[in-house]
């Protein structure tokens, strides 16, 4: 899953949130001890590093950086982004919509597979999923040979380019408007549709009516999570050859060397994705509505579907088979015929156990910093409270090769002794991830009831003891629910490993790419199969856990 | 479906109404039964509203209230039984017209107002193109909304999105109105004001009207007839009055309000309980053979400190007019007595217990009235 997912979901509001608010006393007269304020405030300031050695990186080469920003390209890259998100976009909703009301709603045949099967997509890096395209359908791909045989045909239509890569972005991340869907489906009170059949209206009128409007602000949310994960990919659009801003700047830096354009096209792209989080966030503010908290109480009625029965079934067939059918059964075709070749070096433990161990390294120092200032937010909503929170989204507007270029800049300049070791680059995942781990460890954090600890303490434990013993075992779930996150977002994450990873250093993700832009199908093949596997099976777990509560 | 002619849009008629058809019973149901999951919910029910009569159902939780109300807005499917409204059949074993086509409102025990509509269009949301404003304006002025038509529901407090569903309801003259436990999400002391108001509009409109509540108060306040259902029957519907004084079982005795059961012994023509004699309508006949009992209402007993008296008091509740003792009996039984605060009786003390004798008390056997009340009493 990629790190944006847990923002755009509503917190539950807990008993937590209506704890006293005394906003104006200033932190040292609040109850909570100075040393949470100051390391939940160190953390901010790590999370902001990237975005102010961009800016002084860029202001640094002066004019030439507004120049190049200026330029024709930039306008160019901008607008070959801006209709890869629009497509990438509207595709995701007119797949993920339909398919959401069909999997709650209706007598679709299979419809729990369908549920789990659909969110699976989420499980394939881009770059891989991009590699199975290309092997599939591109120039000399799969599809090609078969039908050169029989049919003499030579030549497919063009992959490269937007149309590939708006293809395989849609298909790769269609799941985030899915999901988003799907439970505000489940938790919109039946009531309101059996109220608008009691005043006249046909099911039809009824769901353009009452149930798509309520649908918006779901459907919005899971649009600025397709749209920033369009935005910020990095793997598809290199492989698709397709110039968006990722693409550009880790051209420039890599192979230019013009380290100073690449900064200011940095900050555009973080300007553009912060655009489209204000965008949806003033959409949002327009259409607060009133989300049951009784829902689901009662059964729902499920809608026949009678003849559509069977183009139901076929279109959710098609999706499945098209987001995880073919990239699953690229990979594996490529394996075998790798293993039955001899090709050496097809599975590579090395990079394997390096992943491994940055991610594990990344789950826990997330974790641990993302504590602080998720239990200050809380139990302690104010003014700073409040910013540093924000502070800690850095990493959710901010794409992976943003960061990697912010943190490079730092590291060069001030902290040579840890460039290009595994500490930046743990640091790097940390500022990417924070946001994933604050928004899960603070939704669990608001189901805590703060008297519990209250009443700890009035049993005579301390206030760490009472936080250690009453409200960490409460919690232990979204503690483990984020590290897991972060785990696996670590192991996919592409950029900031190319660009701050250790020299010599291989990480699964790393050798993937490489394999990728040698067309060396096989030697991709296994990582990406270990890479899907390994992220599918948490995934299936929640999905399923999911329907359970239900 | 909207341009059948069975709306009108300017009266708000859903369904031209066939003149040979009407009766003045708006809605009859006729041995309804409904299963879910193997577990009756609704057993045999019968009921039968005249036009512009309030039926209050009431009962404890999990009778069943609300899935009649559901079956007869057309939310639910019947298993046996009938629904008639207007006079038209709409549900039977094999039939079931769909609650769009339905002349029924229901209004939902949390409201149900669509959030991202205003309170115009909500209100109008069930009402034809034409005429819909003046017909909203209408309705709105009728719940005492005037001027808030551009709010929406968000901006209401608990009391204005009630009326505002209400409202919606009401735009379009359904033929027989549903509220469930419309009150319970109003605190206690806007809830008697608010429903007192609704009571007004109601008999105004001259809507028929079935109201599901589990509070005994409200249904006596709310209903022209009450109907006390338990376990997914119906045990006794008739006046408020009725159902109180002249409770048709024991359960709808103890339901409706506290109520003791005391054997009788018939001596002769002489009713003798454990506290003295009580007296019964005049011609009254106890059973050959079956064992007595006499309903006494807190209010019925008097009680007086005496060192040998046949009770003593085990618990007292004060409740500011009056306190609520429990007496237990030496024959073990315990009841419960309301007398005014001027008299105190510690807890522990002896007391003589008689029965008031200024009016003539119900006599039960094996849970029923003796002489018999009908279940369906005046209606």
């Amino acid at each position: 899953m990629n790190r944006t997912r847990v923002i755009g979901e509503e917190a539950p509001v807990g008993s937590g949130s209506t704890w006293t608010h005394r906003r104006l006393l200033p932190p040292w007269l609040r109850r909570e001890p100075l040393s949470l304020w100051l390391a939940a405030i160190a953390v901010a300031g790590a999370a902001a590093l990237p975005v102010l050695y961009l800016v002084v990186r860029a202001a640094e080469s002066g004019e030439s950086a507004v120049d190049s920003i200026f330029d024709f390209d930039t306008l160019a890259i901008l607008w070959r982004s801006i209709q890869l998100i629009v497509l990438v976009t509207l595709g995701s909703v007119l797949i993920a919509v339909p398919l959401a009301w069909l999997t709650v709603r209706t007598d679709l045949p299979y419809r729990r597979a369908w549920a789990v099967a659909s969110v699976l997509p989420l499980a394939i890096p881009s770059y891989v999923g991009a590699l199975a395209f290309i092997s599939a359908f591109g120039p000399k791909g799969l599809l090609q040979g078969w039908l050169e045989g029989p049919f003499g045909v030579d030549r497919l239509p063009d992959l490269y380019g937007l149309t590939g890569a708006s293809v395989v972005l849609i298909l790769l991340s269609y799941p985030y408007v899915f999901l988003t869907v799907r439970a505000t489906l489940w938790r919109l009170e039946p009531e309101m549709e059996e109220a608008s059949w009691t005043l006249g209206r046909s099911p039809w009128q009824t769901f353009r009516r009452v149930t798509l409007p309520l649908l918006y602000p779901a459907i919005g949310a899971g649009a600025l999570l397709v749209a920033l994960y369009t935005l910020s990919d990095f793997g598809a659009v290199a492989l698709l050859q397709y110039d968006t801003f990722t693409r550009v700047i880790f051209n420039e830096y890599n192979s230019a060397f013009n380290r100073a354009v690449a900064a200011a096209l940095s900050l555009v792209l973080l300007a553009v994705a912060v655009s489209l989080i204000l965008i949806e966030a003033s959409a949002r503010r327009r259409a607060r509505y009133y989300s049951g908290a009784n829902a689901a109480r009662r059964r729902r009625r499920i809608v026949r579907l009678g003849r559509w029965r069977l183009p139901a079934f076929i279109f959710s067939s098609l999706v499945t088979l098209l987001a995880l059918g073919i990239p699953v059964f690229v990979l594996v075709y490529w394996l075998t015929r790798g293993v039955n070749a001899g090709e050496s070096g097809l599975f590579d433990w090395g990079a394997a156990f390096t992943s491994v161990q940055y991610s594990l390294a990344a789950a826990v120092v997330t974790v641990i910093a993302a504590i602080p200032i998720s239990v200050l937010s809380v139990r302690r909503p104010g003014l700073l409270s409040t910013g540093l929170e924000r502070f800690s989204y850095v990493g959710f507007a901010m794409p992976g090769i943003a960061v990697g270029l912010g943190l490079v800049f730092f590291g060069i300049r001030y902290a040579t002794g840890i460039y290009q070791t595994v500490y930046l680059l743990v640091l790097a995942y940390v500022v990417l991830f924070l946001p994933v781990a604050v928004g899960l460890i603070r939704s669990s954090l608001l189901q805590v009831n703060p008297r519990m600890e209250e009443a700890a303490m009035s049993l005579g434990r301390s206030q760490i003891n009472a936080f250690l013993t009453v409200t960490v075992p409460v919690i232990r779930p979204g503690l483990a629910a984020a590290a897991i996150m972060v785990f696996l977002l670590t192991m996919k994450e592409l950029p900031a490993t190319l660009i701050l990873g250790p020299i010599e250093s291989r990480t699964l993700a790393t050798s993937i790419w490489s394999a990728a832009e040698e067309a060396f199908f096989a030697r991709a093949a296994a990582p990406s199969l270990l890479l899907v596997i390994a992220s599918a099976a948490p995934m299936t777990f929640l999905v399923l856990r999911e329907r359970s509560r239900n | 479906m909207i341009g059948l002619p069975r709306i009108s849009g300017l009266t708000g008629i859903r369904r031209k109404r066939n003149e040979s058809v009407t009766s003045d019973i708006a809605l009859r149901c006729t041995g309804v039964s409904k299963t879910f999951d193997g577990t009756l919910a609704v057993d045999d029910f019968d009921i039968e509203v005249k036009r512009g009569q309030i039926l209050a159902l009431v009962g404890p939780s999990g009778c069943g209230k609300t899935t009649v109300l559901r079956m007869i807005a057309g939310l639910e499917v019947l298993d046996t039984g009938r629904i008639e409204i207007g006079g038209e059949l709409v549900a039977s074993s094999g039939r079931h017209i769909g609650p769009d086509k339905r002349s029924v409102g229901i209004v939902f025990q949390d409201y149900a107002l669509f959030p991202h509509m205003t309170v115009d269009g909500n209100v109008g949301y069930g009402l034809e193109r034409k005429g819909k404003s003046e017909r909203v304006e209408e309705v709105l002025a009728l719940v005492g909304l005037e001027g808030l038509g551009k709010r929406l529901p968000s901006e209401l407090s608990g009391g204005q999105q009630q009326r505002v569903a209400l409202a919606r309801t009401l735009a379009s003259k359904p033929d027989v109105l549903l509220l469930d436990e419309p009150f319970s999400n109003l605190d206690a002391g806007l809830r008697e004001r608010v429903r007192s108001e609704i009571r007004e509009i109601l008999k105004e409109a001259g809507t028929t009207t079935v109201f599901v509540t589990h509070d005994q108060q409200e249904a006596l306040f709310m209903g022209d007839l009450v109907g006390v259902q338990v376990g997914g029957r119906i045990e006794q519907v008739d006046t408020p009055e009725r159902v109180f004084h002249r409770p048709a079982t024991n359960f709808v005795a103890r339901f409706m309000g506290m109520a003791d059961f005391l054997p009788v012994d018939p001596l002769g023509n002489r009713l003798v309980t454990e506290v003295g004699p009580a007296r019964a309508v005049p011609g009254f006949e106890p059973p050959e053979s079956a064992p007595l009992e006499v309903m006494a209402r807190p209010d019925d007993f008097v009680l007086a400190p005496l060192e040998d008296g046949q009770g003593v008091v085990i618990s007292r509740v004060f409740q500011g007019w009056a306190y609520t003792y429990e007496v237990e009996l030496n024959s073990g039984l315990r009841i419960h007595c309301q007398m005014p605060h001027l008299l105190t009786i510690e807890v522990g003390q002896r007391v003589l217990v008689n029965l008031r004798r200024d009016h003539p008390q119900m006599f039960f056997s094996e849970g029923h009235a003796v002489p018999e009340v009908p279940r369906y009493g005046q209606a």
